[in-house]
């Protein structure tokens, strides 16, 4: 009887794990005894770290996106639909067209969405760089700020890609020093947490480095409401912050599907840190930002987790024994100092990370990695 | 120590160049050190394959003859793809008109000499 495998997200851990399971199930494959579907809400993927720069004029819109078809190995079905909803007992994926699909396993791709809408006024009043749209929409309003208080403000966590904000206020400042600007801009960083992030290395690394650049710290500000009118940001503490530009990284929201078939204490998916199983169902694993997992939101992160489902899940398909694990294995760039400076970090569970100096070489293998990851989402690289 | 400190009084120009160097060096272990660490065993595998791959592919591709065929056949479906200028659909009239345009004589010359190299190939 054939095997059906349907991974549900076709963003960078969904083709990742599909790829990587055409290369170990070649022969199953093609000899029909296993079928691996993936399964999008759009035609095309986004790669996501492209819209930072999208908002500097860096980077275009056509340049983020692929379609998910040609990125998939060709051996493998590619459904454009929505899943809505989900029979854990029976096995079925229901989608928005009305059909669904049975499975033997699941792989849970869906990734994160922004709520800008969890907090009064957010969306009328501030700008993101969290999605095209947002990017060129505030890439028209930097191109036009001359004066005046720009603040970033991390307004939901967890959000994807822990460092952005930081390297948004590194370009920023850049930006409007080429510019011969900066003296008439004040740029203010705030922060929900005590700490800009969870690993004491990169607080001590970016520290110094924000100060120098006259880019002012605001810790323990827990965005509550803001104030289109009058300009101003209200923290839960009762402080209040003017602004003349807000650029907010948005609360983040999992997908309805994983909410309404309870498989987390909110909406990220209950998972084992080593198996990627989620906990509350069978045969079902979860990568990505989905995942309730204390990893970054990162592209890497996904990354290595789907080697490790795609792994496990061959083994299970040919009966054997799954052993491959994932350690919290992490790679980040944090790029943007003085523009064309970074550097780089790599972790596991519960280390933290040797950070070396911000060069140019390292921000040139960012953006050289940034060229060639379809190649990634491919799974050749 | 001593002649290291004698070294740096008698040539200050040398040893800040030397400096200067070994920063670039340590940027470049760097990169080569993230290189390192962001691959996998299957990404380093798959990597490896694909470049062994397609050298196998350049070597009869760097040949002069097919370098020459290719760039103008590359070139022709670039002028023939343009999306201003898009092709007539042809129907056999057509189809027989155009066997009379010497271009078209000559590109069907080259096709049927590829498709004779191609089947003596193919044995
Ligand atoms: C500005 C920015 C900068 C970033 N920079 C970096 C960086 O430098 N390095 C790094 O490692 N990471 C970075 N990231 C994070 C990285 O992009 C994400 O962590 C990564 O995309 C997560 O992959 P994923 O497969 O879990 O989810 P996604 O890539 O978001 O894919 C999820 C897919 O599932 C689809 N989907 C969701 N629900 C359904 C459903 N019900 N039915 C069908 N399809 C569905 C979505 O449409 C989407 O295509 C950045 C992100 C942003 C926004």
């Amino acid at each position: 009887m054939k095997r059906r495998i349907i991974v549900v997200g076709g963003g960078s851990g969904g083709t990742i794990v599909a790829n990587r399971l055409a290369g170990h199930l070649s022969s199953e494959i093609r000899s029909q005894a296993v079928e691996v579907t993936v399964v999008n809400e759009t035609s095309y993927q986004l790669y996501k770290p492209l819209t930072l720069y999208m908002a500097f004029g860096k980077n275009e819109e056509s340049e983020a996106e692929r379609p998910v078809r040609e990125l998939l190995n060709e051996d493998l079905p590619f459904i454009q639909d929505r899943g809505v909803g989900l029979d854990l007992d029976s096995k079925e994926l229901e989608l928005a067209s009305g059909s669904s699909l049975s499975y033997d396993y699941l792989v849970l791709a869906t990734g994160s969405k922004l709520a800008l809408g969890r907090v009064p006024g957010l969306k009328e009043s501030s700008h993101h760089f969290y999605g095209p749209k947002g990017s060129i929409k505030l890439r028209e309003e930097l191109a036009e700020f001359e004066e005046g208080h720009l603040v970033v403000s991390v307004v939901g966590v967890p959000h994807m890609c822990p460092v952005a904000p930081m390297e948004f206020s590194f370009i920023a400042d850049s930006w409007f020093r080429e510019r011969g600007l900066r003296d008439d801009v004040k740029i203010t960083y705030t922060f929900p947490g005590e700490e800009m992030i969870g690993k004491k290395n990169i607080v001590e690394w970016a520290t110094p480095l924000l100060e120098e650049r006259d880019i002012n710290l605001e810790s323990g500000f827990e965005v509550t409401e803001v104030d289109p009118d009058g300009e101003v940001l209200k923290s839960s503490g009762g402080e209040e912050m003017e602004f003349d530009l807000l650029v907010s990284i948005p609360p983040h929201r999992g997908d309805d599907l994983v909410t309404g078939a309870d498989l987390g204490e909110g909406e990220w998916i209950e998972t084992d840190k080593h198996t990627l199983e989620a906990k509350r169902a069978e045969d079902v694993y979860a990568i990505g930002d989905a995942t309730d997992l204390s990893t970054s939101m990162a592209g890497s992160v996904a990354h290595y987790q789907s080697g490790v489902v795609a792994e496990r899940l061959a083994s299970q398909v040919r009966g054997e024994v799954p052993t491959a694990r994932y350690d919290g294995k992490t790679i980040c760039f944090i790029d943007g100092v003085d523009g064309d400076k970074a550097t780089f970090l790599e972790f596991n569970y519960g280390e933290e990370p040797d950070i070396p100096p911000e060069s140019k070489l390292i921000h040139w293998a960012k953006h050289s990695y940034n060229k060639a990851y379809w190649l990634t989402a491919k799974g050749l690289l | 120590m001593e002649e290291l400190q004698e070294a740096i009084a008698q040539n200050p120009e040398a040893v800040a160049g030397f400096i200067e160097r070994l920063d670039l060096t340590n940027q470049l272990l760097d990169v080569v050190s993230l290189g390192t660490r962001a691959m996998d065993d299957e990404m380093v595998v798959n990597l490896v394959g694909m470049v062994g791959r397609l050298g196998e592919l350049l070597e009869p591709a760097s040949h002069e003859n097919t370098i020459a065929g290719l760039d103008k056949l590359l070139n022709a479906v670039a002028e023939a793809s343009d999306p201003d200028n898009p092709p007539d659909k042809v129907g056999l009239m057509g189809l027989m008109k155009a066997v009379n345009d010497p271009d078209v004589q000559k590109a069907l010359g080259f096709v049927i000499k590829l498709a004779k190299t191609l089947g003596k190939k193919l044995d």
